[in-house]
Order: C-alpha cells, then sequence, then structure tokens
C-alpha cells in the first residue's frame, strides 16, 4: 500500500473492502443455522428428563434414530406421544398408528435406532404402553433381537462439563 | 527520461489505484472453524441413553428348543424410594440401595447371580418415570447386562 502511494504521490488513493463474499457466507450461515435449530426442535421437546443420580448411562452416539417425545401435560400426565411433528393420542387408536409409522421406518432402515425421551414426572401407567407398541413395531422387520431403544437421560455432570 | 515520461502516461490511463481487501482467506479459515466446532458440539447437551432391546415377546411364534428358561429378577419399583426386590434374600427396601445390593449378588462378587441375568424392572403404574428410570440405572450399574421393564409376563428388554 506505501509503495502505490509513493507511485502516485498526489492522487486520492481509494480503499474499499469487497464485503460481498462475507456476506453471502453470512446468509448461508444464517440459512444453515435456521434449518439446524428447526430439526433440533423437533427431535427435542421441550421437557424435563429423568436424572439418575450416579448415573450409568452412555453418551448419545451418531447412529441413525427415530425420536419419540412423551412431554408431560398439565397436568403431569401426557395426552399424546409425538413422531416428529405429528402427535399420536395414547388411545388403542394412536398406539396403533403410532406402531404402523414406527413399522414403516424400522422396515426402511435397518440400522436405525428408537430414542425414547419421556418426562420424568409421567406415570409409568403412560410409558408402558409406548414401550410396548414399540416393542410390537419391530414384528416383521427382521429384528431378531427386537427394536434398539434408547431411554433418554440427563446426565447432570456432563451437562455441567460440556462448554 | 523517455521511460520515466512513459510509466507516468500509462499509469494515467489506467486510473487511480483501487486497494482491497482480500477476504477470501479468512472466509476459509472462518468456514474451517464452522465446521470444526459443528462436528465437536452436540446440540442434546448433557443428555445421555440407555440402550435396551425390545423383543416382541407377544409376536413370537417360534420358541428356541436350546433356549435357557433364564427367570429373572423382578424389581417392583413401589414409589417415593422404596422397591421391592423377590427372591431368596433380604432385599433393599429403598432404590439408593439397589445398586449396591445387586452388586452383592453378582457370582463374581460371591453372590448368586451371572451378570446375564435377566433384570426386569416393574414399577407400579402411579410410579413415575423418573423414579423407574432410578431403578433401571440401579441394576445396570451394579454390572447386568440384561436389564429391561417388565409388564406382567407379555415384555421383557435387554439392555445396559
Amino acid at each position: 500500500m506505501s509503495a502505490l502511494s509513493r507511485l502516485d504521490a498526489g492522487r486520492p488513493v481509494r480503499t474499499g473492502a469487497n464485503l460481498t463474499p462475507m456476506i453471502d457466507m453470512t446468509f448461508l450461515l444464517v440459512v444453515f443455522f435456521v434449518l439446524v435449530s428447526r430439526i433440533t426442535a423437533v427431535e427435542q421437546v421441550p421437557m424435563e428428563l429423568p436424572v439418575p443420580t450416579d448415573p450409568a448411562s452412555n453418551p448419545a452416539d451418531e447412529t441413525a434414530r427415530i425420536v419419540v417425545n412423551l412431554a408431560a401435560g398439565e397436568l403431569a400426565n401426557p395426552r399424546s406421544v409425538t413422531l416428529d411433528q405429528t402427535a399420536y393420542g395414547l388411545d388403542p387408536d394412536g398406539l396403533r398408528n403410532l406402531e404402523i409409522e414406527l413399522r414403516r421406518r424400522l422396515t426402511n432402515s435397518p440400522e436405525v435406532q428408537v430414542n425414547l425421551r419421556a418426562d420424568r414426572r409421567i406415570d409409568y401407567a403412560f410409558v408402558a404402553p409406548v414401550i410396548d407398541t414399540i416393542a410390537r413395531s419391530g414384528r416383521g422387520t427382521g429384528r431378531p433381537d427386537g427394536v434398539r431403544v434408547n431411554l433418554v437421560v440427563m446426565n447432570e455432570h456432563e451437562r455441567g462439563a460440556t462448554p | 527520461m523517455r521511460s520515466h515520461h512513459r510509466a507516468s502516461r500509462r499509469r494515467e490511463r489506467l486510473g487511480p489505484p483501487k486497494v482491497e481487501l482480500n477476504l477470501t482467506p479468512m472466509i476459509d479459515v472462518v468456514f474451517q472453524l464452522l465446521i470444526y466446532f459443528l462436528l465437536g458440539t452436540s446440540f442434546a447437551v448433557g443428555e445421555q441413553t440407555f440402550r435396551m432391546d425390545l423383543p416382541d415377546r407377544g409376536g413370537r411364534g417360534q420358541v428356541d428348543p436350546f433356549e435357557l428358561d433364564d427367570s429373572p429378577v423382578v424389581i417392583q419399583v413401589l414409589g417415593s424410594g422404596r422397591v421391592y426386590v423377590a427372591g431368596p434374600w433380604q432385599g433393599p427396601n429403598r432404590t439408593i440401595n439397589l445398586a449396591e445390593f445387586l452388586e452383592e449378588q453378582r457370582l463374581d462378587r460371591g453372590g448368586l447371580l451371572p451378570t446375564d441375568t435377566p433384570i426386569h424392572i416393574d414399577p407400579n403404574p402411579g410410579v413415575d418415570w423418573g423414579e423407574a428410570v432410578e431403578a433401571f440405572n440401579a441394576a445396570v450399574l451394579a454390572g447386568y447386562h440384561s436389564v429391561g421393564f417388565a409388564e406382567g409376563t407379555a415384555r421383557a428388554g435387554s439392555g445396559r
């Protein structure tokens, strides 16, 4: 820059940053984070997960998964179970529909696992039919050991340690 | 003298010089950092899992004749931190003592139970899920590999 100024002594030097690539990148990042946050919101319905004392749980791996959410309702107990953005009632019809949808996905993806996220305040009476439904959904999907289910819990120590 | 004159005329033809900042390397680096943090970041902070296989016992048509009939240890979760472990022992009354008790019953710790003994958690319907998971965690913590939930005789899982 100083060399140029010396060559063009007396001339005004126009300086300007080309911001176009930066703006391009910024927009790409915005789009990316909007999409990721939407995906995360679909999978992670806000709820109070069980917090075992001295947990023997494992970190969640990156295997393909179906996330079934059982969030607490107004009076702690839920009215429906959600798979992605679809809510299924906890009545026999709703659970049958959930079973059909789970079986379809399990058949399409042999490696897929089911993550069960249930609020810790929910009575077991509401969780048990969902576990039964998941177990039944593995019928005819070529899984001799049954459906691999991951019970999702919260590890308070891990949460504290993660930046 | 002549060459100097020619050079200044060429500069006049080119117009005033432009000074630009080359942002490309910075964007490259930013992109590398972005990928690094994305790979290193988990959006489910603090979430962990217990693995459990859920066989469909209700739909089982064929019975393996060589399969041993392991009688499971059933842990009833009664609520308010109370449990009952059916068996030939004086089991613990509280969930907080469950892991220690189950560990003492392991064959390799002088007890009677191999670590592949099926452990069935059987919570009462009114027990909240957090307490049921607490009992599940105690069985896994004690070193058993085949822990699941039981509902009568209909369901049993295995996991850790």
